[in-house]
């Protein structure tokens, strides 16, 4: 009897839309233990008996594993192995067939019931592929069920011959394996000649050096265009007026009821209006549901179309030249694209990197690279009325400075950088469901491991405010700021806001009629002086403490020595 | 002059080649022959590296980008047909 279905295959064969097909609603995405590889968990009904089915991390081959997800994938395979009752679904893209029979044949060689899904038929067809599958089915003695998962045809077909799985008693050498595939590729499949399509011209644009870097251009701008557009009107139009209409008078009038100005303050804050006090049931839920989920939203909506196409490691290749000398390779280069919107889903998504080394060099860059998207839109309001030579002056000098860090911290530390390996997918249309599947997992993902921890900080700031441990510090660190960088010492609360909430601090300096001299020194100081509260509890939970401490220093370090040196030499 | 053996990098865009040896352990090895890359394996070369960047070849009908590094690792020799 079956009590457990693992689902095989190489990265972008469609594995994960059979998962969903297979299992419905019921799905758990989960760490696996220890590491930062996500695999996906859910259940079906065979037999009227209820079916563990796992996703395993998308992978090429299960010998000598060289990645992360390639150790996953082979631990759990050693475990269900262990425990028994299990079979495994190999997912094989039928447009490439060659290559995906390379982890076919290692499956065999594991001696386990196997079942292979040709998935992709309909496009492989449309190719002029033709596969014989009967005939591949009886040269690798196993079931194969042609699919296409997207429309769910042959899907049924699967779902019914599941229990046919059985062990293959196909003979190779495991050192001529490669030749075996070619062999067994000349007898089951034909290519009829064709025509480069028009989407072969976009894929070969799109990444050869010169017109790969234009083309690169052009939709990162485009995509930061739409995210802003999406983010704003969401903010603007659904989300803040829903906290500020609905909600807050709402909620301040059960917490009246209380008649405890303590509690009051604690939960509300010392005002009403959000952002301006640390209230948790205020500000603590305003910052994350507010401010950043709307952005967050259209960012990773727009990033799991990119995804879906096959763009990313398009992106990742082009960019892969300059950024390796930074000790990193081309895929940072997602987290820090995600770092100009929002620095939280940014240091999350570092994850996707399997070094300690790459994740702490690629966070520096996300922090030090770009602000965020709303502290970019109040640093340009601010600024554009005195030319448009002091924003070239701020970004430029921000994208300076972190290279500069980024390279330096580079040749300090030890170890080297990861050479870029990947396959480059042909474009293919997204699947809308799959899309808003992920988007969804994402999402959950922000509201279960950030949320809980930005109200937390709130109310610890909350606690401080109250002992007024915060005035305190504004009397001591103000003259400070007056005396080095020629600013207002009301700058200090403004200080501590922006920690809360940095383009709302960087807005505070509107109403101090200060120079654009002063208005550039304190927006980069402010950009740069420390991570906003979300980031450093993101950056807390992602790494370890004295990491965490060694950026957060280094950027005060950095914020100081930068806002010293423009306000001695900037006329 | 065919018989010469030059590595990936300074292979010649557009061309078809054979990979005729894997400078390295059993670590890059087994990462290479992951996506079908081994000695004797036909490839053509997709596109250049410009300052640096990954080589793109196409083997078994995939695209696939292999670093810098890693592609003057590889050393092929070109075909004639």
């Amino acid at each position: 009897m079956i009590k457990k279905i693992l689902l095989f295959g190489n990265p972008n064969v469609g594995k994960s839309v059979i998962f969903t097909r297979l299992t419905g609603t019921t799905v758990i995405i989960s760490n696996y233990p220890g590491t930062t590889v996500e695999y996906h968990k859910g259940e079906m009904e065979l037999d009227n008996e209820k079916v563990e089915v796992i996703d395993v991390p998308g992978i090429y081959s299960l010998r000598e594993p060289t990645n992360l997800a390639e150790k996953v994938a082979r631990e759990m395979l050693d475990k269900a192995k262990e425990e028994g009752s299990f079979i495994v679904v190999n997912v094989v893209d039928a447009t490439n067939l060659e290559r995906n029979l390379n982890l076919t044949l290692q499956l065999i060689r594991e001696r386990i019931p196997l079942i292979i899904v040709l998935n992709l038929w309909d496009e492989a067809r449309h190719l002029g592929i033709e596969i014989d599958y009967k005939k591949l089915s009886q040269i690798l003695n196993l079931p194969i069920f042609p699919t296409c998962a997207i429309t769910g045809e042959g899907i049924k077909d699967l779902k019914e011959n599941l229990n046919k799985a059985k062990m293959s008693d196909f003979q190779f050498k495991e050192e001529e394996r490669w030749q075996e595939i070619g062999k067994i590729i000349r007898e089951v499949q034909r290519i009829s000649h064709r025509h480069h399509t028009f989407l072969e011209r976009v894929e070969d644009f799109t990444i050869k050096p010169i017109t790969g870097l234009i083309s690169a251009i052009i939709i990162l701008s485009l995509t930061f265009i739409l995210i802003r557009l999406i983010g704003e009107n969401l903010i603007n139009h659904i989300f803040d007026p829903i906290f500020n209409n609905l909600y807050l008078p709402n909620i301040i009038k059960l917490i009246e009821k209380i008649k405890s100005p303590l509690i009051f303050e604690i939960l509300i804050g010392k005002e009403i209006e959000p952002l301006k006090s640390f209230g948790i049931l205020n500000t603590g839920l305003y910052i994350p549901f507010v401010i950043v989920l709307p952005y967050l939203f259209a960012f990773y909506l727009i990033l799991s179309i990119l995804e879906d196409i096959g763009y990313l490691a398009r992106l990742a290749t082009i960019f892969d030249g300059v950024i390796h000398r930074l000790g990193i390779h081309g895929y940072s280069l997602i987290p820090i694209i995600l770092g100009f919107g929002c620095k939280v889903p940014a240091i999350l998504a570092t994850r996707i990197l399997e070094r300690k080394r790459e994740r702490i060099l690629t966070a520096l860059l996300i922090l030090l690279s770009s602000p965020c998207l709303p502290q970019t839109t109040i640093v340009i309001a601010l600024l554009a009325p005195y030319g448009i030579k002091y924003l070239f002056l701020i970004f430029f000098l921000l994208i300076f400075l972190s290279l500069v860090s980024t390279f330096l911290l580079n040749k300090i530390s030890r170890g080297e950088a990861p050479e870029i390996f990947i396959e480059i997918p042909p474009y293919r249309l997204p699947y809308f469901l799959m899309v808003f599947r992920k988007l969804l997992f994402r999402i959950k993902l922000f509201i279960k491991e950030a949320v809980p921890l930005i109200i937390g900080g709130v109310f610890f700031f909350g606690i401080l405010d109250i002992l007024k441990i915060i005035d305190l510090l504004n009397k001591f660190t103000g003259p400070i700021f007056q005396k080095l960088l020629s600013l207002p010492k009301e700058i200090v609360p403004i200080m501590i806001t922006g920690f809360l909430r940095k383009d709302v601090s960087i807005a505070l300096l509107a109403p101090f009629n200060l120079t654009p001299k002063q208005l550039v020194i304190s927006s980069i100081f402010l950009i740069l002086y420390l991570p906003c509260l979300s980031t450093t509890l993101i950056l807390l939970k992602e790494f370890k403490f004295i990491d965490t401490l060694k950026i957060i220093i280094f950027q005060l370090i950095l914020g100081f020595l930068v806002s010293l040196v423009l306000n001695a030499f900037l006329i | 002059m065919n018989d010469q053996l030059i590595d990936l990098v300074s292979l010649e865009e557009n061309t078809l080649a054979e990979v005729t040896k894997i400078i390295g352990g059993s670590k890059i090895r087994a990462r290479l022959e992951s996506l079908g890359i081994y000695e004797g394996v036909k490839i053509k070369k997709i596109s250049k590296s410009l300052l640096k960047g990954p080589v793109i070849v196409e083997v078994k009908s995939c695209k696939v980008a292999i670093g810098y590094g890693m592609a003057k690792k590889i050393l092929v020799k070109k075909s004639n047909d």
